[in-house]
């Protein structure tokens, strides 16, 4: 058997004009499943995009916050936590910096004592 | 409005552009279903439960794929919900169809309603890929993508379609389906 006729079985299998009466009562039935699922405003609600903005011209709840702001409020939130990072990193830094100063100052000022001390035992030995 | 702004409306809850949407798309839904089952009242079932399903879910259509193939595989999976759920009474009413289908007198009617069959009594996934790629007009790939399953696989099952329609076609005791 080749393509064409196999195709062609499937052309003259003649599908029935749908009942008019039930198309319309479908459509009904599923227009209230999505005004139900839409107001209900669960996980699986339907989002609010740019288009619904510029469709509806409002906001529909918390849910349904724009993609956009959404992507804001995440950028917003990393660079605020790139800088409080830096931050503290920094004021570590100089915290260490700072002790170690310190340590040395005073073990030069320590050393310079010793020699100090060295010198003037050698002279009472002479 | 584009059919790209009709979805994206439908899919942010825009109510009017929802009923666009399903009065766009019925037709197709309903074809499908009627080629799946062979019958009207059983077409209208499988219809209306993808339609429910339609409605509940497009919230759910991130744009992954195509509009078609989501709304395919949809209907697919409706289909052969629909088909689990009527098991127990299918056997009872097969004969009554096969009736039905001979009074209707298309003989193309009979002979593809006794493959599609043949076809599903083979397992899951053979009724599908030849209703999607020749009746829907899908390619093998396409069809491929939207059952989740290999090109290749498709491209068996369809053979296997051509194998027993020949079978079907010839006279008693000159082929043997396998």
């Amino acid at each position: 058997m080749n393509d064409d006729k196999l195709n062609k079985l499937f052309e003259e299998v003649s599908v029935p004009e749908p009942n008019e009466l039930v198309r319309a009562r479908i459509k009904r039935e599923a227009m209230a499943a999505y005004i139900s699922e839409s107001t209900q405003g669960n996980a699986e609600a339907p989002r609010l995009t740019e288009t619904t903005f510029a469709v509806n011209g409002k906001k529909r709840g918390a849910a349904m916050i724009n993609s956009k702001m959404r992507t804001r409020q995440v950028w917003t939130r990393r660079i605020a936590s790139s800088a409080a990072f830096v931050l503290i990193l920094g004021v570590s830094v100089k915290l260490v910096m700072d002790s170690l100063d310190d340590r040395t100052h005073y073990l030069s000022s320590n050393s310079s004592a010793a020699k100090k001390a060295y010198g003037r035992s050698k002279m009472n030995l002479r | 409005m584009t059919a790209e702004t009709v979805i994206a409306a439908a899919v942010g809850g825009d109510k009017k552009a929802f009923a666009e949407l399903l009065e766009g798309q019925y037709n197709r839904i309903y074809r499908f279903a009627y080629r799946w089952c062979g019958n009207v009242p059983d077409a209208e079932d499988v219809t209306q439960l993808a339609c429910m399903k339609l409605a509940k879910s497009i919230g759910q259509f991130r744009g992954h794929s195509t509009f078609s193939t989501w709304l395919y595989r949809l209907v697919v999976n409706c289909a052969k919900d629909w088909q689990k759920s009527q098991s127990r009474h299918l056997s009872e009413q097969a004969l009554t169809d096969d009736i039905a289908v001979l009074h209707s007198g298309n003989e193309a009617t009979v002979l593809l309603n006794q493959v599609l069959k043949q076809e599903d009594a083979m397992g899951e996934g053979f009724k599908e890929s030849p209703l999607l790629v020749l009746a829907e007009g899908f390619s093998h790939k396409e069809a491929a993508d939207l059952l989740g399953v290999q090109e290749s696989t498709i491209s068996w099952r369809i053979h296997e379609m051509r194998q027993r329609l020949a079978v079907l076609e010839s006279p008693p005791g000159v082929g043997e389906i396998r």
